[in-house]
C-alpha cells in the first residue's frame, strides 16, 4: 500500500537540481542513500515542508499535502545535531509537541512518562539539555519526534555525530523503536552499512536522482547502475574485456567501452594447478600487492589487466606467503555497464 | 511557508521604521543635499582635514573600548564575586550620562585642579598640576572609552556567558593550550560580539562632538558633527548641513556594511546549538591579580568620575566667606522646584522606548533570521541605519516632516518615535548577535512539531536570545534616559527631563544643583539597571 | 505576542493620524500666544516663568512658550517650518544672527511706540524686524585670587604669564565664541589670525557651549573664562563673592544685543504686537537682569548686585552685513589658524 507518494518532484537550484519520482509503504524503514551533495537532505526538507517544490506532488494518505506548512504535516524530523531546544529539559523537550498539538495535560504527561520509559532515560526528566551526553541527547530527540504521534517520521543522518559504539547501540535502538511503534520512518544517510542494516528499502539518490530503489539483498548484488555497485560495500570495477568473458550472461552485449563489475565475495582463490575445467567460469591471474587483516577475513589487492581487484581470503588463509594468485568469477557474478 | 498571517506582523517593523525615519530624512534630504557642496567637501583641505582627524579618534577610541572591554567581559562572564551585579549595573551608567556631566566629572577628577593633581599637588607641596592629563588626544580616548566600554563589556560578556565550553574541552583534551584555546576556540565565537561593539563604538564616536572638543583642548580637535552643527544652526544652510551629514554617514556606514557583513559570515562559522555554557569559578591566584586590576582600572576610569560628581552635588557654601558644609541643599531645592517631574518623564520617555524597541527589534531580527543571507544583511542595514545618521540631521528632518504634513508636536509620540529610531540599533544588534547563533534545524524541528510561528517564537526564539535582549533592554533604557538633542528639539512643551535639566541648571550658573540632579539621574539608572538584570536572570 | 504587537501598533497608527489631522485654520485672533525661545529663557531659572504669567495676566492670553534648544535652534526650527509657522514670536535673535534671520525672510517687521524708551545704540535692527530687548559685553572674566594684574587689552592677553590659563568657547558652536571671534576681527582687521596664532599657547581649551566652559572655570580649570561682564554679579548675588571679575579693555569690549521678532505669516499677530511691546515694559525689562543676566535696554534701577557688572566705555560692534558675508572665511581662516 503506498503511503507517501512523491509524484515528480523537482527542484531546480543554480547548480543542481533535484527531479525524483517514488512511492514510500506504510511501516516501511525507507532509506535514502547517497554521498553529500546528492540532494537527498534537501529532498526530506521537501517532505518535512521546509523546501516547496518548483512541481510535483507530495500525497501522504490519499492526501495532498504539497502546500500544507510544516506544522500541519504531522511529519516531525530528528537532526544529526539533535537540535533540542536548550532553554526546556528533558521532559519539556519531549513535550514540546504534544503541547503545540494542545493535547490534554494527562494525555501529555502519560506519553512524555512513557516515551522516556522506552528510550530508559527516565530519570533524567528534568535534566538541563547541555548535561546531556550525545546519545542521550539523540534519544531525546527521537523520543520528541515520536511523541506527536507523527504518520511519518525523518531521520537526516542522526547518528553521524555519535561515536562509533554509541552508533552501532543506538542504531539498533532506532530500528526497535520503529518495529515496535510501526512508524513509517524516512532515513537519510550517507552510510551504506547503515542504510543495508537498518532499512526495508533503500532509494540510493546521485546528483537529484534516484538511481535505484530495492530491498538492500537487491541493492547490493543487483546494482542498476555502475553508481550504485561502486556505492554500497566493495566492488570491483574493471574496463570491459571480451576475452575475459567465457560464455557468460553478457556475451550479446556489445560493450567495448563499457565495465564490468563483480563483488569480492564473488572471487573464488584458486590453489596451483587446480582450475576449475567448468563452463560459465573466468579465470584471473594477478600480483598481490596489498593484504589487510579485518578479523574474519584478509582484504587482499591484486593487480591484474591494469587494474586493481580486491578480494576476501578466508580462514584458513590461504594467500600469506604468495606473490601472486589466482582466483575465478563465475560469469553470471559478473555484471556488464556501457 | 507562504500565507502565513504571522508573516504580515513581521512587517510592522518596517511600517514602523518608514514614517518613523526614511520619510523624514527623504523628506529633508529631497530639499537638501546639493552636488557643488558634495564637491566643496570633498576637496578643500579644511573639511579632509577634519574627516582625518574624525576617523582617527573614532578608530583609537573603538580600539581602546574594545579591549579592556573582552577583559572585563571575561571577569563578568567566568568569576562570581562581591557586588558583581551592582559592578555590572554601574558600568552601563556612564552611558545615561550626557555629555556635559562627563567632562564635569573629568575635569573634577583629571583636571589640573581635580582631585588627582590636587592630591599629588600636596604631596609634592608644587603649586603646580603634576599630571597634563586633559586637553590632549589622550584625554579624547579616555573619555570615549568611558562612555564605550560599559557597551563593550555587556556586549561580549551577554555572548561569552553563552560560549559552548564542549569546544573548549575538546580542544583542551586535545592538547591544546591556553592561548591555542582561546584564539582557536573561544574568540572565533566570541568575534561577531566584538565586531558588533566595535562597529557601534566606532560610529558613536565617529559622531561625537562635544566631549572632544572639550577635553580635547579646542579646535585641534574637532569632528564632522562640529561642522553639521555650525552649517544648520549657525550659518543655517541646512543644504550643506545635509550633504556633509551625506558624507559622515556614508563614513559610518560603509563601516557598518562591512561589519555586519563579517558578523553574518563568522557567526554562521560558529553556530552553536547545544548551551553548555560556563559555570562561574571564585577567582584565586593570577586571576586574583587580574581582577584586582580590572577593579581598580574600573574604580579610576568609570566610577570615580561619576562619584565626584555625586560628591560635589553634597557641597554647599550658606554664606560668604563660611566653610563648605556638606547638605542635602541642592536636592531640596531641586525637588521644591521640579517636584519628580523630570524623574517620572525621564522613567516614563525610557520604559516606552525601551519596550517599544525591543518588540520593533525582536520581530525585526527574528523575520530577518529566517532569510537568506543577503536578505539579513539588508533587513540589518535597514534597521541600523539611523545609527549612522546624525541626531542633528535627525531632528532637523522630524521637524520639516512635522510641519511639512503639519503633525502636531504637542503629543508624546514624536519624541517616543525619535528616542526609538536612535536606539532601536542598538537592540537589534545585541539581538541578532543571538539570532544568528539559532541553528535552523531548531525551528525547523519545532515547527514539524506541530508548533505555530506565534509558539515558535515565544517559546524557543524569545528565550534562546533572552541575554541580548536584556542587553539591548539596558542598552535603549540608557541612551533614552540620556538623550537631550531630540528631546529638547521636538519634546512636547514644557517637558523636562533629568539630562534636560542638567542642562539648563548649567546654562543658568547653577553647578552644584547641576550634580544633584547628575546623581539623581545615576541612581536613577542604576536602580533601573539592576532591576533589568535581574529580570534578564528570570527564565523564560 | 501577535495580539499585542497588533495592538501596539493600531494604537500607534490611530494616534498618528489623531495628530496628523489639519491645523484648523486657527481663526484670527484667538486669545493665545506661540513663543519659541532659547533654553535659558524658557527654563525653570530664566526670565521666562516669571514674565510670561504677568504678559498673561495683563492681556488675557494665553502663552505657549516652547523652547528647540539654544537660539541657534530657535532659528533652524522656524527657517524649517517657514512654510507653515508653528511660532509667532521668536526670542533671543542676536545681532549676529539678524542677517541671516532677515535672508530667511521669516520675520515681519514691527516698530513698537515703546521703542523710545531705548537707547538708540542699541537699536541693531534699523528695519525693525528684531526689537532689542537686552544686551550684554562679552568679557574675560578672571579668577581674582589667581590673578593680580588682570589683563587691559587683548594684547595683554598674550602675555606668557598667561600660558593655558584661557578658556574660550568654539564659534562655531556657541554665542560667546562666536562674539569673541568678531571682537578679535573688529580690533585687529583682516590681520586677527596672526593674533590667534599668538594666543593659542595661552588657550587651556575650547569648549563646544558657555556652559561647559564657564563649568570649567568656577571648578578651577583655568583663572580665565570667556562670559559676560554680568557674570561677576551672579556670583555677587547668590553667593555674595567678589572672586571672580569682569575684565574692561581700553579699547573696549564686543557687544551682543538680543531681540525678539514677530514671525512671518503667523496666526496671532495682534497678540505677538502686544507682545513686542510688553518686552519694553518695566514689567519685562526689571526681571532681565537677575534672569537672563544681561542689561536691561531700558533705563530701570538696575539691582545692587550690578555694582560688579560693568559697561565698558567704548562698544565694539560689526554690522550684521558685513558678518554675514564673511563669517565663513573667517571661521576657516580660524580654525587652520588654531590647528597650526
Amino acid at each position: 500500500m503506498e503511503y507517501l507518494e512523491l509524484n515528480n518532484i523537482r527542484k531546480k537550484y543554480d547548480d543542481f537540481d533535484i527531479c525524483v519520482d517514488f512511492r514510500i509503504r506504510k511501516g516501511e524503514f525507507f532509506t535514502l542513500l547517497g554521498p553529500s551533495g546528492c540532494g537527498k537532505t534537501t529532498l526530506l526538507r521537501i517532505i518535512a515542508g521546509f523546501i516547496q517544490p518548483d512541481s510535483g506532488e507530495l500525497i501522504l494518505n490519499s492526501k495532498n499535502i504539497t502546500e500544507l506548512e510544516p506544522k500541519d504535516r504531522n511529519i516531525s524530523i530528528v537532526f544529526q545535531n539533535f537540535a533540542l531546544f536548550p532553554n526546556r529539559n528533558v521532559y519539556r523537550n519531549i513535550s514540546f509537541g504534544p503541547e503545540s498539538k494542545k493535547w490534554k495535560k494527562e494525555r501529555i504527561r502519560e506519553k512524555v512518562e512513557n516515551l522516556l520509559r522506552k528510550i530508559n532515560m527516565e530519570s533524567f526528566s528534568s535534566r538541563k539539555t547541555d548535561t546531556l551526553s550525545g546519545g542521550e541527547k539523540q534519544r531525546v530527540s527521537l523520543a520528541r519526534a515520536i511523541a506527536v504521534e507523527p504518520d511519518i517520521i525523518l531521520l537526516d543522518e542522526p547518528l553521524s555525530a555519535l561515536d562509533v559504539s554509541l552508533r552501532n547501540n543506538l542504531r539498533r535502538e532506532i530500528r526497535e523503536i520503529h518495529d515496535s511503534t510501526g512508524l513509517t520512518t524516512i532515513y537519510v544517510t550517507h552510510d551504506q552499512e547503515e542504510a543495508m542494516t537498518l532499512s526495508d528499502r533503500i532509494c540510493v539518490m546521485n546528483d537529484g536522482r534516484a538511481e535505484q530503489t530495492g530491498s538492500p539483498e537487491e541493492i547490493y548484488y543487483s546494482p542498476k547502475s555502475l553508481f550504485t555497485a561502486s556505492f554500497l560495500g566493495d566492488s570491483n570495477i574493471i574496463p570491459f574485456n571480451s576475452s575475459l568473458l567465457y560464455k557468460n550472461h553478457a556475451e550479446n552485449i556489445e560493450v567495448e567501452n563499457g565495465s564490468m563489475f563483480f563483488r569480492p565475495e564473488h572471487c573464488m582463490l584458486l590453489s596451483e594447478n587446480e582450475y576449475p575445467d567448468i563452463e560459465n567460469i573466468n579465470i584471473f591471474k594477478g600480483r598481490i600487492i596489498k593484504r589487510s587483516f579485518h578479523g574474519n577475513c584478509y582484504k587482499v589487492v591484486v593487480e591484474c589487466m591494469n587494474s586493481n581487484i580486491t578480494l576476501y581470503d578466508y580462514y584458513p588463509f590461504r594467500t600469506e606467503n604468495m606473490d601472486t594468485v589466482a582466483f575465478s568469477v563465475e560469469a553470471e557474478n559478473i555484471i556488464c555497464y556501457c | 511557508m507562504k500565507k502565513q498571517p504571522a508573516e504580515i506582523i513581521k512587517i510592522i517593523p518596517f511600517l514602523f521604521i518608514l514614517p518613523a525615519f526614511y520619510l523624514p530624512l527623504i523628506n529633508l534630504f529631497r530639499s537638501g543635499i546639493s552636488l557643488s557642496y558634495l564637491k566643496d567637501f570633498l576637496s578643500k583641505p579644511y573639511y579632509l582635514n577634519i574627516f582625518v582627524f574624525t576617523f582617527k579618534q573614532a578608530f583609537f577610541s573603538s580600539v581602546y573600548s574594545v579591549i579592556p572591554g573582552i577583559l572585563g567581559a571575561y571577569f563578568l562572564s567566568h568569576y562570581s564575586f562581591r557586588f558583581k551585579k551592582t559592578i555590572r549595573a554601574v558600568t552601563a551608567v556612564p552611558f545615561v550620562l550626557p555629555p556635559i556631566l562627563v567632562v564635569l566629572g573629568f575635569v573634577l577628577l583629571f583636571g589640573n585642579n581635580g582631585l588627582i593633581n590636587r592630591f599629588f599637588m600636596n604631596i609634592l607641596d608644587t603649586g603646580k598640576p603634576p599630571f597634563q592629563i586633559l586637553y590632549s588626544f589622550r584625554a579624547i580616548i579616555l573619555a570615549h572609552v568611558f562612555f564605550n566600554f560599559p557597551l563593550a563589556v555587556r556586549l561580549i560578556s551577554s555572548s561569552w556567558e553563552k560560549i559552548s565550553v564542549s569546544y573548549i574541552e575538546a580542544a583542551r583534551s586535545l592538547g591544546a593550550g591556553r592561548i591555542r584555546v582561546f584564539t582557536q576556540t573561544v574568540f572565533p565565537q566570541l568575534l561577531p560580539s566584538v565586531i558588533a561593539s566595535f562597529s557601534l563604538i566606532f560610529i558613536l564616536c565617529f559622531m561625537s562632538f562635544a566631549v572632544i572638543l572639550v577635553l580635547g583642548g579646542g579646535p585641534r580637535n574637532s569632528t564632522v558633527e562640529v561642522e553639521i552643527y555650525r552649517l544648520a544652526r549657525i550659518n543655517l544652510n541646512i543644504p550643506g548641513a545635509c550633504s556633509l551629514a551625506v558624507i559622515q554617514s556614508s563614513v559610518s556606514l560603509f563601516f557598518l556594511l562591512i561589519y555586519t557583513f563579517f558578523q553574518k559570515k563568522l557567526s554562521h562559522a560558529v553556530s552553536v546549538n547545544t548551551s553548555d555554557t560556563l559555570t562561574e569559578k571564585e577567582a584565586s591566584g593570577y586571576s586574583l591579580v587580574f581582577l584586582a586590576l580590572f577593579l581598580i582600572i574600573l574604580f579610576t576610569v568609570i566610577i570615580l568620575p561619576m562619584g565626584v560628581v555625586i560628591f560635589e552635588s553634597f557641597k554647599y557654601k550658606t554664606s560668604r566667606g563660611s566653610d563648605i558644609i556638606y547638605s542635602l541643599h541642592w536636592y531640596r531645592k531641586t525637588f521644591s522646584e521640579l517636584g519628580f517631574r523630570p524623574v517620572r518623564n525621564s522613567l516614563l520617555l525610557a520604559s516606552v522606548n525601551t519596550v517599544i524597541s525591543v518588540l520593533m527589534a525582536l520581530t525585526a531580527a527574528s523575520y530577518s533570521s529566517k532569510n537568506r543571507k543577503g536578505i539579513q544583511v539588508f533587513v540589518e542595514f535597514f534597521f541600523t541605519l539611523s545609527l549612522g545618521v546624525s541626531s542633528i540631521i535627525l531632528t532637523l528632518s522630524y521637524i520639516k516632516f512635522m510641519n511639512d504634513f503639519s503633525i502636531k508636536s504637542t503629543g508624546w509620540i514624536p519624541l517616543v518615535t525619535a528616542h526609538t529610531i536612535a536606539f532601536l540599533p542598538f537592540v537589534f544588534k545585541s539581538i541578532t548577535i543571538f539570532y544568528d547563533r539559532i541553528d535552523s534545524s531548531i525551528t525547523e524541528s519545532a515547527m514539524s512539531l506541530g508548533a505555530s510561528w506565534r509558539r515558535i517564537f515565544v517559546r524557543i526564539e524569545i528565550p534562546m536570545v533572552k541575554n541580548g535582549l536584556f542587553t539591548g533592554a539596558v542598552l535603549a533604557f540608557a541612551l533614552s534616559m540620556g538623550e537631550i538633542n531630540a528631546t529638547l528639539m521636538i519634546a512636547p512643551d514644557n517637558f523636562i527631563t533629568i539630562p534636560l535639566a542638567i542642562y539648563r541648571l548649567i546654562g543658568s550658573y547653577n553647578f552644584y544643583q547641576a550634580c544633584a540632579m547628575g546623581t539623581i539621574l545615576i541612581m536613577t539608572s542604576l536602580v533601573s539597571f539592576l532591576v533589568l538584570d535581574r529580570a534578564g536572570t528570570f527564565e523564560l | 505576542m501577535k495580539k499585542w504587537t497588533l495592538l501596539l501598533f493600531a494604537v500607534f497608527v490611530l494616534m498618528l493620524n489623531v495628530s496628523c489631522k489639519k491645523k484648523e485654520a486657527a481663526p484670527e485672533e484667538t486669545k493665545k500666544l506661540v513663543i519659541y525661545a532659547y533654553d535659558s529663557f524658557v527654563s525653570d531659572w530664566g526670565p521666562g516663568p516669571v514674565v510670561v504669567p504677568k504678559f498673561e495676566e495683563k492681556y488675557g492670553i494665553k502663552v505657549d512658550i516652547r523652547s528647540p534648544g539654544d537660539a541657534g535652534q530657535v532659528l533652524t526650527k522656524a527657517v524649517l517650518e517657514k512654510d507653515s509657522p508653528v511660532a509667532d514670536v521668536l526670542i533671543g535673535i542676536d545681532n549676529n544672527m539678524l542677517s541671516k534671520a532677515l535672508d530667511e525672510n521669516i520675520l515681519v517687521p514691527y516698530k513698537s511706540e515703546n521703542l523710545i524708551n531705548v537707547d538708540s545704540k542699541l537699536l541693531f535692527d534699523k528695519s525693525n524686524h528684531l526689537t532689542p530687548y537686552d544686551y550684554g559685553f562679552f568679557s574675560l572674566i578672571y579668577n581674582s585670587e589667581a590673578i593680580k594684574n588682570p589683563p587691559q587689552s587683548l594684547e595683554d592677553l598674550l602675555s606668557p604669564e598667561y600660558e593655558k590659563s584661557i578658556i574660550l568657547m568654539d564659534p562655531r558652536t556657541s554665542s560667546p565664541g562666536l562674539g569673541f571671534l568678531l571682537w578679535t576681527v573688529n580690533v585687529f582687521g583682516e590681520s586677527f589670525t596672526d593674533y590667534w596664532s599668538k594666543l593659542n599657547k595661552n588657550i587651556l581649551t575650547v569648549t563646544d557651549g558657555w556652559d561647559s566652559g564657564y563649568g570649567l572655570f568656577v571648578n578651577g580649570e583655568a583663572p580665565m573664562v570667556l562670559s559676560y561682564t554680568t557674570s561677576p554679579a551672579y556670583h555677587k548675588e547668590y553667593e555674595d563673592s567678589e572672586q571672580y571679575r569682569a575684565t574692561i579693555f581700553r579699547k573696549g569690549n564686543y557687544m551682543q544685543i538680543e531681540g525678539a521678532g514677530i514671525v512671518n505669516n503667523c496666526s496671532n499677530l495682534k497678540s505677538a504686537q502686544l507682545f513686542i511691546d510688553f518686552i519694553l515694559t518695566d514689567d519685562f525689562q526689571k526681571e532681565i537682569p537677575l534672569t537672563n543676566w544681561m542689561f536691561p535696554v531700558t533705563d530701570i534701577k538696575l539691582p545692587a548686585s550690578y555694582s560688579v557688572a560693568k559697561k565698558p566705555e567704548t562698544n565694539l560692534l560689526l554690522s550684521s552685513e558685513e558678518i554675514n558675508k564673511n563669517l565663513d572665511k573667517w571661521t576657516e581662516e580660524w580654525l587652520e589658524t588654531v590647528n597650526r
